[in-house]
């Protein structure tokens, strides 16, 4: 099997300067790509003055949804400007919605929306789930319901993302430690790997070749 | 006859520029530990800080082998020493202190 190219899946920049200087600390932990949540412009400005730094960067658009509506106008509106498209869900029902949607790439669980996981949802669940080292680091009760999403996904073998979202350098953390924080929380070191590698590797790669019209459907290529 | 086996760990501060006491690291990173696995689980870790000759810019920890992931998320979780926000970056991981300086130089 060759090296692991890993991904950080979401940081949030507040401006240039900043998403200059985590693009240097990424680079330096050892990642070669990065999920960036921010406008189009400021993500070609960044691309042009990083190329030093040997990072592939992609767009992304958080979407908060309380409805099912919310959900459905977002991926109308976003799933062809952006590479990845992830839901936040602020309640059960848009969850619900967002897990089964194939437009949508990724359902963030965060201590400020939704954060309650159960076999229902469990079941239905076709998208990966998202969840935010940030908040693990920022506020130590979020660990607890945490531990229980991932020892739910992790008896059902079922994909899950473990981003930074980070907003300033200091919250970003090499994928090592990442990838131990998933395993202290019950996923097993292999999972935990793919949470960072795999995982958003494979999402990218088939979104990449959506927008520049490689991939017509799923699993129809043009060569 | 049992022999324990240890795992050495190379640990230092981002930013840089921003210098600490050794034992205020300490400190964070063992309040961490104990909260993330408790007091049994901060008995298997068993961690120690390797005091060395040898002026490096971090700190050395010595664990048991087979909990290193554990220590290593405890470090990876400490987010502000002092008051002062920083991150604990895990620099190498090594089995002889002699291969963990041998590798840093």
């Amino acid at each position: 099997m060759g090296k692991r190219n890993f991904i950080d899946f979401w940081i949030r920049p507040p401006d240039l300067k900043v998403a200059m200087e985590m693009c240097k600390r990424a680079s330096d932990l050892g990642y070669s790509a990065l999920v960036v949540e921010t406008s189009k412009n400021m993500l070609e400005e960044l691309k042009s003055s990083t190329k030093e730094y040997g990072l592939e960067l992609y767009s992304k658009v958080v979407v908060s949804a309380k409805s099912r509506s919310d959900i459905l106008k977002a991926a109308a509106k976003f799933r062809h400007s952006y590479d990845v498209l992830t839901v936040s869900c602020l309640t059960r029902s848009a969850a619900l919605v967002a897990l089964r949607d194939g437009r949508i790439d990724t359902v963030a669980f965060r201590p400020n929306g939704f954060m309650n996981f159960d076999r229902h949802m469990l079941s239905v669940m076709r998208n990966p789930i998202e969840l935010a080292l940030v908040d693990v680091i920022s506020d130590r009760v979020v660990l607890q319901k945490m531990r229980g999403i991932v020892r739910l996904i992790a008896t059902k073998n079922l994909s899950i993302i473990f981003s930074s979202c980070a907003s300033s350098p200091v919250e970003q953390r090499g994928p090592f430690e990442t990838s131990c924080i998933l395993n202290v929380l019950g996923l097993n070191f292999e999972c935990s790997l793919d949470a960072l590698s795999t995982i958003p590797s494979n999402i990218l790669l088939r979104n990449r070749a959506k927008l520049t019209g490689k991939m017509v459907q799923d699993g129809v290529w043009l060569v | 006859m049992f022999r324990a086996k240890y795992r050495y760990v190379f640990v230092r501060c981002f930013p840089r520029d921003v210098k600490f006491d050794k034992s205020e690291i300490w400190k964070a990173i063992i309040s961490n530990l104990q909260y993330l696995v408790g007091t049994l689980g901060y008995a298997d870790v068993n961690p120690y800080l390797v005091k060395i000759q040898k002026d490096l810019d971090g700190l050395v920890i010595r664990c048991n082998l087979k909990q290193v992931r554990t220590l290593v998320a405890a470090i990876a979780l400490v987010n502000n020493i002092e008051g002062e926000r920083v991150a604990l970056d895990v620099k190498k991981v090594s089995g002889t202190l002699k291969a963990l300086v041998k590798k840093l130089n």
